[in-house]
């Protein structure tokens, strides 16, 4: 019963996939900017430039070592994007940057928080120079827990791979 | 051994050190777990590690754009051209920015590089497949970097190491400080409260010994108040009993020259009754023992009470003492009859007594709910030199010196106190001083009586008329409609009883009142003997009325 069940899911997980896919490779067909991966059943969802804009955007205004001040960052809630995947028993998160540059981030940490997926700093667009084009930002001003140096890593930039374990 | 406390000042001062102490060392400390964490929250040396990776990275990528078929185009170089430049960009922004710079002041490694990397911006954007003599050229400009960078990562790791154990020396010192001046406010506290705890059982070691010491003090007096009193009492009986005698020596056959020694005798005899009283009195007054009987009474009553009991004083003084009631005064109030007469003839006393006084007089007032007595006089040079400080109270609080003529003042101050009264002295200076007393008394409306006089005879009910003159009362008539609430009834005639069968059928119950010796002494509540004794009717009545 439970395999069938689990056959279920996964088919209405793909059909969600290919269902995304078509519509973006209908609406851009541009350069994928986020890759994101369910390593549990081999999914890929691959999100251009326009897929993350297309998304709500959310603002966080935060303070951390690598900026001057308060700044002002805007993006796609990171939960919302990890949403995406349709799998509901994700505990931790593979986070890679271009460089190969990676981090795990246990999901509790976009659950709990408004971690987005910064794609502008004070209004405009991060490119590869500046962080970009994604840049992993926690709400740190707002939250004192997070003033920690296991945040501080965590601040990943030039996002271009997710894997959900 | 005395002991000498320390102002309140200084050990608040030294409350205030303590607190002031535990304060510098809890920011200390803040500020050491602050630079710690601040040191902690990100390593700069991996950053540098890093721009020394990305460069290389860079560099090979540059070396394998000139191999044919290697993978490597154009975009690829640039890509990692971009990655580059955001490594160096770290060193011009945030906290992690600035910590990086403090290490490129001297070498300027760092800044080099980044002129180096806008220089050649626009040629690695344009850079074109096989053109490899600008591929080298690039390659010799970033060559010596590598280098460098090696040179200036180890550089930041030194820096960063001696850096940490700066921080841990600060971090340790900044403890063993605040641990220091913890220790040292809590020793200041902790001294403080030894030093208070020791002042707090001091105080109440005093504290018991005073009450003890009252007590003790109180038991003494209480003592000698009882035996002041038991001694007046036991003093009093025989000298009622000598006057007695003397009285009777009177009657009996004696010479005129025998009769004013006997005289003499009787005076000196009253004289230490007088004195006796005043001495229960005064003795009631110190051991709080006093009881004030509050009845109605007629201010007219008091005014001549006064009087009376002053005239023998006042013939002998050869002074004129005159009493009067204000016009609008109420006529009756309710007080301690007794002890305003004495209190106003122990004034009137003294101060003829002692203030050469030629005339006095006493004006009996009611004003906002107080008994105003006024007795002025004139003050004579004959009288010495009089101070109304025994009036006032001024002079025997002290305690050492009570002359014998302070008693009589004492005693009207004790009376006029007890009573909630004040006392106090009009123009002291000048020709005619007013001795002013207000004591607070309620006015007293006495209810007027229906009074029915059972009798065969219309000359008694003439004679009760003429008795109760000045009573409100109101005689009634049998058959009249208006409720009896006294019935003078003759006794001791045969128709006494008629009398009380009609008095019993008065509702509610009348006060029955025997004129004369009734045949049935207890169907009567109060007897009145004939000849009728006016004054004691019109008392029994006022007290009804009451």
């Amino acid at each position: 019963m439970n395999s069938l069940l689990t056959v279920v899911r996964r088919f209405v997980s793909g059909l969600f996939v290919l269902t995304f896919f078509y519509a973006s490779a209908a609406s851009a067909g541009g350069e994928v900017y986020l890759s994101l991966t369910n390593v549990s059943d081999g999914v890929v969802i691959e999100l251009t430039e326009d897929d993350l804009l297309a998304m709500d955007q959310f603002t966080v205004h935060t303070e951390n070592e690598f900026v001057d001040g308060l700044a002002e960052f805007t993006g796609p809630l990171a939960r919302d994007v990890i949403a995406l995947l349709n799998a509901s028993e994700i505990e931790m998160l593979h986070f890679i940057a271009v460089n190969d540059y990676a981090v795990e981030v246990p999901m509790s940490d976009i659950l709990d928080f408004d971690v987005i997926f910064a794609m502008s700093q004070n209004g405009v667009r991060l490119s590869i120079r500046d962080k970009g084009p994604i840049w992993v930002i926690y709400p740190m001003s707002d939250n004192v827990e997070l003033q920690d140096r296991v945040y501080n890593d965590r601040l990943i930039w030039q996002l271009i791979k997710v894997e959900a374990l | 051994m005395k002991v000498v406390g320390l102002p309140r000042f200084v050990v608040l001062a030294v409350f205030l050190a303590a607190i002031s102490l535990a304060i510098v060392g809890y920011k200390a400390f803040r500020k050491d777990v602050a630079a710690m964490q601040a040191a902690s929250l990100e390593d700069i040396t991996w950053a540098s590690y890093q721009l020394e990776q990305e460069l290389g990275r860079f560099r090979e990528a540059l070396i394998q754009f000139q191999i044919v078929e290697s993978g490597i185009d154009a975009a690829d170089v640039n890509n990692r051209f971009d990655i580059l430049w955001s490594r160096i960009a770290i060193f011009n922004q945030g906290g992690i920015g600035e910590r990086l710079r403090v290490y490129d002041r001297e070498t300027e490694i760092i800044s080099r590089l980044f002129s180096d990397m806008k220089i050649v911006d626009r040629r690695i954007v344009g850079l074109a497949e096989n053109d490899n003599a600008e591929v080298v050229e690039l390659l010799q400009i970033f060559r010596h970097y590598a280098d460098e960078l090696r040179t200036f990562s180890r550089m930041v790791t030194l820096g960063e190491e001696v850096r940490g154990r700066e921080i841990r020396e600060q971090l340790q010192s900044g403890v063993i400080h605040t641990l220091l001046l913890n220790g040292l406010a809590i020793a200041i506290a902790l001294a403080s409260l030894a030093y208070i705890n020791r002042e707090s059982m001091r105080y109440k070691r005093l504290a018991d010994t005073n009450l003890k010491l009252a007590a003790t003090a109180d038991k003494a007096s209480r003592a000698k108040s009882k035996f002041l009193t038991m001694m007046s009492h036991e003093l009093r009986t025989p000298m009622n009993g000598v006057l007695g005698l003397l009285a009777l020596s009177k009657q009996s056959a004696v010479q005129n020259s025998q009769v004013r020694l006997i005289e003499q005798a009787e005076q000196s005899g009253q004289k230490m009754v007088d004195l006796l009283a005043d001495i229960l009195d005064f003795s009631a007054l110190h051991s709080d023992d006093l009881h004030l009987d509050i009845e109605p009474f007629e201010i007219k009553q008091l005014a001549i009470a006064v009087r009376e009991q002053f005239a023998p004083l006042a013939r002998r003084e050869g002074v004129t003492f005159s009493v009067s009631v204000t016009k609008g005064c109420p006529q009756h109030l309710q007080g301690d009859f007794r002890r305003l007469r004495q209190a106003f003839s122990h004034l009137a006393q003294y101060i003829v007594e002692t203030a050469g006084v030629r005339d006095a007089e006493m004006e009996f007032s009611f004003e906002g709910g107080a008994l105003l007595v006024t007795l002025s006089f004139e003050y004579s040079s004959d009288g010495g030199a009089w101070t109304p400080n025994l009036i006032l109270g001024e002079e025997d609080r002290t305690g050492e010196s009570f002359t014998t003529d302070a008693l009589g003042p004492a005693i009207a101050r004790g009376f006029i106190e007890v009573m909630q009264g004040s006392l106090r002295v009009d123009n002291p200076a000048g020709e005619r001083i007013s001795v002013i007393v207000s004591i607070p008394v309620e006015e007293f409306v006495a209810t007027a009586l229906n009074v029915e006089v059972l009798s065969s005879t219309d000359a008694m009910a003439a004679i009760c008329r003429a008795a109760l003159v000045g009573v409100d009362v109101n005689f009634v008539h049998d058959g009249d409609e208006n409720s009896v609430h006294i019935v003078l009834i003759e006794a001791g005639s045969a128709a006494e009883n008629e009398f009380l069968s009609q008095a019993r059928e008065i509702t509610p119950p009348a006060y029955l009142i025997a004129l004369g010796t009734p045949i049935d002494k207890d169907a009567f509540d109060f007897i009145v003997n004939l000849p009728l004794n006016f004054h004691e009717l019109r008392d029994i009545v006022g007290k009804r009325a009451a």
